[in-house]
């Protein structure tokens, strides 16, 4: 064979290189909204020590207004 | 640290937003196309250390409301720990924070003695980022791939180098890189604007009072807009308005919304709003928020200072998966000029009946966002224009609606005809005024246009993604709509090629689903295109207008004599004087063709 006593030129990957293959990539694209609101909620939450930092969405905040807003909306006028 | 005083306050918020108008002219003087550079369709900002806006210049309102969300979502994406001096992140995601993909987003963590002191950000239109549709606004897109390419928080430049792999990979899939390049470094030249300002108010005041400043002038804010609010009527206002189709099928789409207006605390809720369409007029939760911060300027103070801290007082509610917070991947790209523009059209309403002396009449309802693409036949060059039109706005209790003016959502400028004819292979035929085009009332909306421009190239690619063909805007307070336009629809788009009779739709022409939405059409040399806007509508009884206002509009060609009759109930003589004794006839009578129906 032309190749014989040489390196091939390409080496057959090992099985460690295949199960990893195999396992498919990881990547995903985190584009997650608040299901009540709509905002978008990062997986990132923002590492800084000045006070005051944007929060990260709180969704008790959304669930507080909703009921208050959404679910009593029509009486809410006429309780108060 | 204690608030500052009022004078050292004021001095720096009035500084800063020159310090945005710096950025913009900076950017215009710099820019190679003219959607840019005449146009001014981009905006400027400055976010201070907590990514939250702390001011802005009087640009584009549909990005100013919601830049925010993408430079939050940006700096959380990438993390403020791996932010370094001399970074640049560009950012272009529907999805995250953006409006549609030619909307680009760059900015700039600005450190002062290792600390972050600001990121000033500036959003600009590029002319092209590829996609299906040559300029964009691919009336027939189902997913929001066939718009173009999709860029999510990346630096450009990292610790001041220039991350020219990103730039290849980026401008290897645009039809006009040169251009787009251009406009990019024009948009980085906002930027370093903006750095040197930052710093020389650091120096001048130290970092501690330039930070307190920031958290001053949002709490500031907060307080005029409660204050505001507070002055509102309490309750719960609904209002629903539709888009003709969403370019892929017939069938109008709803977009629904109530109003709460509670105390010093304004809620909008889209409940009832039409789930996502497969078409290109989905909005992103961005868009929405926009149209709702823009609306509320307009119906309290529209003096007080555009920040973060103006927006808290306001509550969102933008269902996901629906017309005003579509999922990804769904197509998006007129989301941001059509479906924007109808939020508008029902928060107007919801406020006519909170403050009915804010009422203002629909303006024309569209961006009427037409492209094209075609090799120049004298310079081979590929050229590309995006003309969005001018159209009516509606009347309102100080006056007419505005005249040929662009689409509130986006507040650009006209791209003049001479800058127009000399960058690209177009000629223009017709630029005028859309005669009886506006709705009547006690104030009448503006005027619509009609434009015809002939095609000069051996060939060309043409899309658009326009709206408010079906359905007129409205009156308010009795004002009417607007009657169709001549050629058939409200807003209009027709074509004449060299082989047709007269002027043609394009659904007779191509097939097309809609009149209004369509991408890819290929014309040949000497093809007229017509773009026709709608005028705004009326405010008020038309039957109360002054007659003189009335013989004033019949002289200047505005509203024809029959129109003049039959809506106001004026009767202008062949010589252009009022008919004292027929107008009181009509007027007594009280009838006209619109008080019948």
């Amino acid at each position: 064979m032309h190749c014989e006593g040489k390196e091939p030129l390409m080496s057959p990957p090992d099985r460690a290189g295949l199960e990893e293959f195999s396992a498919g990539s990881k990547y995903d694209e985190i584009l997650q909204k608040c299901h009540l609101c709509g905002r978008m909620i990062t997986s990132h939450p923002i590492v800084h020590d000045v006070e005051g930092i944007s929060q990260d969405f709180d969704s008790s905040q959304c669930i507080e207004d909703l009921q208050r807003y959404r679910t009593r909306f029509n009486e809410l006028f006429v309780d108060e | 640290m204690t608030t500052l005083d009022p004078i050292t306050l004021q001095v720096i918020r009035e500084g800063l937003i020159s310090l945005c108008r710096s950025m913009g002219h900076a950017m215009s003087r710099a820019a190679y196309s003219p959607i840019l550079s005449e146009g001014f369709d981009f905006s400027c900002a400055l976010f201070d250390s907590q990514a939250e806006m702390v001011a802005q210049a009087e640009f584009n309102p549909v990005h100013l409301g919601s830049m925010p969300y993408a430079v939050e979502w940006s700096i959380k994406e990438i993390g403020v720990e791996n932010l370094e001096p001399g970074d640049v992140i560009l950012h272009n995601d529907s999805f995250r924070g953006g409006t549609h993909l030619t909307d680009f987003t760059m900015m700039a963590p600005v450190f002062y003695d290792g600390v972050l002191v600001a990121i000033p950000a500036v959003r600009g239109h590029q002319i092209d980022i590829g996609g299906s549709a040559p300029g964009g606004f691919p009336g027939d897109a189902t997913e929001v791939f066939q718009e173009g390419i999709r860029c999510p928080p990346i630096k450009i430049h990292r610790a001041g180098v220039e991350a020219t792999d990103v730039w290849k990979l980026l401008l290897a899939n645009v039809r006009l890189p040169r251009v787009v390049h251009g406009d990019f470094r024009a948009m980085f030249g906002a930027i370093k604007v903006a750095e040197r300002r930052v710093i020389e108010y650091c120096e001048k005041y130290g970092v501690e009072v330039f930070a307190q400043a920031h958290a001053d002038i949002k709490d500031y804010s907060e307080r005029r807009m409660r204050a505001e609010i507070a002055k509102l009527p309490d309750g719960v206002y609904e209002a629903e308005d539709f888009l003709d189709d969403d370019g892929i099928a017939p069938g109008r789409i709803r977009i629904a919304c109530r109003l709460i207006i509670d105390g010093d605390v304004v809620v909008t809720d889209f409940l009832g709003t039409d789930p996502q369409c497969r078409g290109p007029v989905n909005a992103t939760f961005g868009v929405t928020a926009s149209q709702v911060y823009t609306v509320l300027f307009q119906m309290t103070d529209p003096r007080m200072p555009s920040n973060h801290g103006a927006f808290r007082p306001i509550k969102i509610f933008a269902p996901p998966g629906t017309m005003v917070n579509a999922n990804y991947p769904a197509a998006v790209f007129g989301g941001n000029t059509e479906t924007s523009s109808r939020i508008m059209d029902v928060l107007h309403r919801c406020f006519a009946q909170a403050v009915p002396e804010r009422a203002i009449g629909g303006c024309f309802g569209t961006c009427h966002n037409f492209t094209a693409g075609s090799r120049h036949p004298e310079e081979g060059d590929y050229s590309i224009i995006y003309v969005y039109h001018e159209g009516g706005w509606g009347g309102r209790v100080s006056g007419d609606g505005l005249t040929a003016e662009i689409n509130p959502v986006g507040n650009d400028k006209n791209q003049p005809v001479e800058i127009f004819e000399s960058h690209f292979p177009w000629l223009y035929e017709e630029y005028s005024l859309n005669e009886d085009s506006a709705g009547a009332g006690q104030t009448r909306g503006g005027l619509g246009i009609r434009q015809r421009m002939r095609l000069l190239s051996e060939e060309g690619v043409i899309n658009l993604i326009s709206e408010r063909f079906e359905l007129p805007p409205t009156g308010a307070l009795g004002g009417t709509s607007p009657r169709p336009s001549p050629c058939g629809h409200y807003n209009d788009f027709r074509l004449k090629r060299p082989t047709d009779e007269d002027f043609v739709h394009v659904t007779e022409a191509f097939g097309t689903v809609s009149p209004s939405k369509f991408a890819r059409k290929v014309i040949p040399k000497g093809t007229i295109v017509e773009n026709v806007t709608i005028g705004g509508g009326g405010y008020g009884d038309p039957f109360t207008r002054d007659p003189e206002a009335v013989r004033d509009d019949v002289r200047d060609g505005y509203v024809s004599r029959q129109a003049a009759k039959e809506l106001y109930g004026v009767v202008v003589s062949g010589s252009g004087e009022i008919d004292m004794r027929g107008t009181d006839a009509l007027r007594r009578k009280g009838t006209s063709d619109v008080a019948a129906g």
